[in-house]
């Protein structure tokens, strides 16, 4: 075989190989830091439960937020549509 | 990633190839055909030299997320379409008039070396490229 063809051949492979193998590596470190930037978003958004209210509206319940019911959501024993106590008399 | 590189093997390694295989078949019928005379023709090296510089032109449009692997990828695909082209060049010409040292295995296992190093910086580059 020509040695300087085989020579250039196995720099340009080698070149391919440290290519692909820094690729790999920054791909994978992106992937980590995105998913951890995913868990992070999930741990500090509030948690949202929706619940049935007695009348058989969906009414949302805000849990471990500093928003409270009066601010965002119906509570869940006042009937959503005149916002009274369901079983109060009036 | 797996789309692009099925998508560059398709229509660069595979269709790519359909000359070298045509000629091949066609050698094949004739009854002194010989693998190591039909691969010192070099022609693979075109191919492969076709091959490496389509991939150079995706890493040279490809956005710049991985900045490093793509240069390290293009310089790699310069380097193997040179050397295709210089030693296609040293095998249509030089090895014609130093026909005492021009041997036909050597030749063809030398193209095949080359073509083969073409085809995997060309995947490398596709697979790195955006």
């Amino acid at each position: 075989m020509n040695p300087f063809a085989v020579g250039g051949a196995a720099f340009g492979g080698f070149l391919s190989v440290v290519a692909l193998v820094i690729y790999i590596v920054q791909d994978r470190a992106s992937n980590k830091l995105r998913k951890q930037e995913e868990e992070r978003f999930q741990a500090e958004a509030p948690t949202v439960k929706y619940e049935t209210s007695p009348g058989g509206y969906s009414v949302r319940v805000d849990q471990d937020s500093t928003l409270t019911h009066d601010e965002e959501s119906i509570p869940v024993d006042m009937d959503p549509l005149d916002l009274k106590p369901k079983h109060s008399s009036n | 990633m797996l789309l692009r590189l099925l998508e560059w093997f398709l229509f660069g390694g595979v269709v790519g190839s359909v000359p070298l295989i045509a000629d091949g078949i066609t050698l094949a019928w004739q009854q002194s055909f010989e693998w190591s005379e039909f691969l010192a023709q070099g022609d693979a090296l075109l191919v492969g030299a076709v091959l490496c510089g389509a991939a150079i032109g995706k890493l040279v449009l490809s956005g710049g997320r991985y900045k490093a692997p793509q240069l390290i990828a293009t310089c790699s695909c310069v380097v193997v379409m040179a050397v295709s082209s210089w030693q296609y060049a040293v095998l249509r010409y030089i090895g014609d008039v130093l026909s005492t040292a021009y041997s036909p295995s050597v030749a063809g296992s030398t193209v095949v070396l080359l073509y083969l190093l073409a085809l995997g910086s060309s995947a490398v580059a596709v697979t790195i490229s955006e």
